[in-house]
């Protein structure tokens, strides 16, 4: 591997906005067939880094050398003509226009003058052919699912052939099959001496991949090595600069017997069917099983966002009927969305108004505000999430997504929540934000909260539910105790339905 | 000093605007070498305060997440409505004024409702909403405006408290309650909340389409409130004298830093943003400049201002 050709390297690279330093000196060499896994937790330079070799910033100290000659990108459209290709975290797709059009933007195949659309949609088929993916190139984007927009985007990067393609989280929004396709597809980019850099903070990501690691803290260079000598406690350690044995909290001991939540033969359409759970006191109850099988839908007539159809919805044993957001807070019900862009936060709005918005009363006197308490509530919500940020007044659309969580966390703990549903709550947070996140919800669950967490991370689900619901097309497939589940029996419970169970049965 | 420097860095007090409109005022000191008293200048600001009014209105619905095009034929409506049930008797005032703002209050409802519940642009509901006024007030004159206002009314308008317009402090006034409203309030805070993201905000529990019809209404009845003092001014009934402030509303907003996209501008920011419009249209007829020399001018303001607030917002993160 060692002797491969050098296609990109930057050398002692530093960046700094008005004084604050936000990478310092750090190197890294993108080598024909490498794939460098660039980890770290939220704010410890990695988006910096691949923007100044990607041409999305110029570097403040340090020089880019692509072929052994050096380069300054004037912008993102220079490194990609030079052949870089960034495929980013947040999607960059126009939603009314098609798969095919999005993926051969700026690349069009011309017929004299005017577009060549059938050739432009044939050339795109080709490009997700190239990948493994089927998506019909003429559906507008506006009608896919994240998972469909994600490949889209990375066939959009990929159609430019270029030589080294970076991936910001590309897997935040696939599931387990969808995933594997990406990364055959990275394998086999990889023999064709094209150069990876991936940003994960799914460590399973990067051990099928990566054949090397590069580590941040603060801006700064921690380690660097070929990815078969580390193993996966290595990496978080050196990441969050501590050792740390258990990822997620002890379960709890003692089991309650006070129901909290109920649901009998619950539904939401046809999308979710015939549903029951129960959701004793003080406990995580997780809901799994693969991506788009009615989790979503449930979560969202849970907190009275969609209207059940049919069966009960019980808190403390008596029926409620929770029809809007405002209803299910009467219920101290706290709802964390699964999109926290467009639904947990203002995003350009502060820090401190996205904190207080769901207290604003509580911080009142007669209809006007009290500033002093307000001042005292935003303080205490930075300091027990652990919030990182200069001033509250920042823009909140300036934080990682770790912090962004945490603030939606924060805004909602404040109303004293009783329930919690959460929906995707660690997607696209880094690490030490994910452990924080996970003694939180442990930690309100001691204080009697309960809590129904909806997550397509197999060992979030496995590591943080007391009981686990698997759902599959709708329905529940399986329940477990936590502390019995492993993925095998999670797999097991999310690829078939109880129907076709009970008519096996019935066959047999 | 650090506290200083991170409080201006963060505020979201419009000094780019206030800026401008002192070297505004210093251009028109200037340009008329000294011969204009400050009197002169408060004349200036009392022929502004209708807009001033109107302005803040706008400011309310395009800080909700939308915009009010409906404004300006509002106030023409105002004049022609006032104007006729008053027809110079001073005992008809309240009578006139009550039927005019409760005119404004069903306007801004119906603004508000259609676009909240049947989720329609807020450009073309209000668009729609000012052709029909423009409409029903041909009906109601049947093309022939008719009615003048009396001494004690027009007084909003042409009276002096000692060195201070009536009609100023009237604006001013204005300024300072809508201001605390936005401000220091709950109902201020949930309206710059729920322009940021109504999706949001309806997640947060707030009842988000009451806050938008709310800012409707709020919008159609100051500017109610400037037809009547724009009435005061005219004096009589005459067609379409609002025409013109739809637009001076918005571009007034918009030099005083409220953006479009909702949730980001303030009324300190607007107040200097009327001022400038007005003071530049005086010093151009002052310097002798056409019509053409106006709009242009005005235009550039515009342009100028909204890029630099656009820089404002990037720089603070």
């Amino acid at each position: 591997m060692k002797d491969t050709k050098t296609i990109l390297l930057g050398k002692n690279l530093s960046k700094e906005f008005n004084g604050n330093v936000v990478l310092e000196d750090v190197s890294i060499e993108c080598r024909e067939g490498s794939a460098i896994a660039i980890v770290g937790e939220n704010g410890a330079g990695k988006s910096t880094l691949m923007n100044l070799i990607s041409g999305g910033l110029s570097p403040s100290k340090g020089s880019i050398e692509m072929d052994g000659k050096e380069i300054r990108f004037k912008s993102p459209v220079e490194a990609g003509e030079k052949g870089i290709a960034f495929v980013h975290q947040e999607l960059s797709l126009m939603e009314e226009m098609t798969v095919g059009e999005n993926i051969m933007l700026g690349r069009e195949p011309k017929k004299g003058p005017f577009l060549d659309q059938k050739k432009l949609h044939r050339q795109a088929e080709k490009v997700l052919a190239d990948i493994g993916y089927e998506i019909d190139v003429n559906r507008m984007v506006c009608e896919l699912s994240p998972a469909q927009c994600q490949i889209t985007e990375i066939a959009k990067a990929w159609s430019s052939h270029p030589r080294i393609v970076i991936f910001d989280e590309p897997t935040s929004r696939l599931n387990k099959a969808e995933s594997r396709i990406l990364f055959d597809f990275i394998r086999r980019i990889l023999e064709e001496k094209v150069s990876v850099i991936m940003i994960s903070h799914r460590m399973d990501d990067i051990y099928q991949t990566c054949n090397e690691v590069l580590i941040l803290k603060d801006g700064r260079f921690v380690f660097h090595s070929p990815l078969d000598q580390t193993n996966e406690e290595m990496l978080i350690s050196k990441m969050v600069g501590r050792d740390f044995k258990n990822v997620y909290p002890e379960r709890r001991k003692t089991k309650d017997d006070k129901i909290k939540i109920s649901l009998r033969n619950a539904s939401v359409g046809s999308t979710v069917t015939d549903v029951s759970i129960d959701v004793p006191e003080g406990t995580v109850v997780g809901i799994g099983g693969l991506e788009g099988q009615g989790q979503r839908e449930l979560s969202r007539a849970l907190f009275g966002l969609t209207p059940f159809t049919a069966g009960d919805y019980m808190i403390d044993g008596k029926k409620v009927a929770i029809h809007s957001p405002a209803d299910a807070l009467k219920h101290k019900i706290a709802f964390v969305p699964e999109d926290r862009k467009s639904e947990g936060l203002c995003l350009d709005l502060s820090v401190r108004e996205n904190i207080l918005s769901m207290v604003l009363k509580d911080n009142s006197k007669a209809g006007f505000v009290e500033k002093k308490k307000e001042e005292k509530a935003v303080e205490e919500g930075i300091r027990e999430l652990n919030i990182k940020v200069s001033n509250p007044k920042m823009k909140v659309s300036n934080l990682s997504g770790g912090n962004q969580q945490k603030i939606v966390f924060s805004k909602w703990i404040k109303t004293k929540p009783e329930i919690l549903y959460l929906n995707e709550p660690t997607r696209g947070v880094d690490v030490q934000s994910k452990l924080e996140i996970y003694s939180l919800i442990r930690e309100l669950t001691k204080t009697g909260v309960s809590v129904v967490i909806f997550t397509s991370d197999m060992l979030e689900l496995i590591g943080l539910s007391d009981e686990i619901y698997v759902m599959y097309e709708g329905q529940i497939s399986g329940h477990i105790a936590g502390a019995e589940a492993t993925e095998e029996k999670i797999m097991q419970f999310s690829a078939k339905s109880p129907r076709s169970e009970a008519e096996r049965r019935k066959e047999a | 000093m650090q506290s200083i420097k991170e409080k201006i860095r963060y505020t979201n007090f419009p000094f780019g605007v206030y800026v401008l409109f002192l070297v505004m005022i210093l251009a028109f000191l200037f340009s008329t070498n000294g011969t204009v008293s400050p009197s002169h200048l408060l004349n200036i600001a009392r022929s502004a305060a209708p807009l001033g009014i109107v302005a803040m209105g706008q400011t309310i619905a395009l800080l909700v997440g939308g915009l009010d095009l409906s404004v300006g034929t509002t106030m023409s409506m105002v004049n022609l409505v006032c104007a006729s049930i008053i027809s110079g008797d001073p005992g008809n005032i309240p009578l006139g004024v009550a039927a005019s703002l409760g005119l404004c209050v069903l306007i801004g409802l119906v603004n508000g409702v259609i676009i909240t519940k049947f989720k329609m642009q807020p450009f073309l509901v209000t668009m729609a909403m000012s052709i029909v006024i423009e409409g029903g007030y041909y009906i109601y004159t049947q093309g022939i405006p008719s009615g003048n206002l009396p001494e004690s009314f027009r007084f909003i308008a042409e009276g002096w408290w000692g060195i201070l317009p009536v009609a100023v402090v009237i604006w001013v006034c204005l300024w300072a309650l809508l201001s605390v409203v936005l401000r220091k309030t709950v109902y201020g805070r949930k309206l710059y909340f729920t322009g940021a993201s109504a999706k949001v905000a309806k997640m947060s529990g707030y009842h988000a389409d009451g806050i938008v019809i709310s800012a409707y209404v709020l919008a159609s009845v100051l500017a109610g409130v400037a037809g009547l003092m724009l009435s005061a001014y005219v004096g009589v009934a005459s067609m379409g004298v609002g025409t013109e402030y739809t637009l001076n509303s918005i571009a007034a907003a918009v030099i005083g830093g409220t953006a479009f996209v909702g949730g980001i501008g303030t009324l300190e920011g607007t107040f200097p943003g009327v001022m400038i419009i007005v003071v530049l249209q005086s010093l151009m007829t002052i310097l002798g400049i056409s019509n053409a020399g106006q709009y242009l001018s005005q235009g550039l303001i515009i342009a100028v201002m909204v890029a630099l607030n656009q820089y404002q917002m990037k720089k603070r993160r």
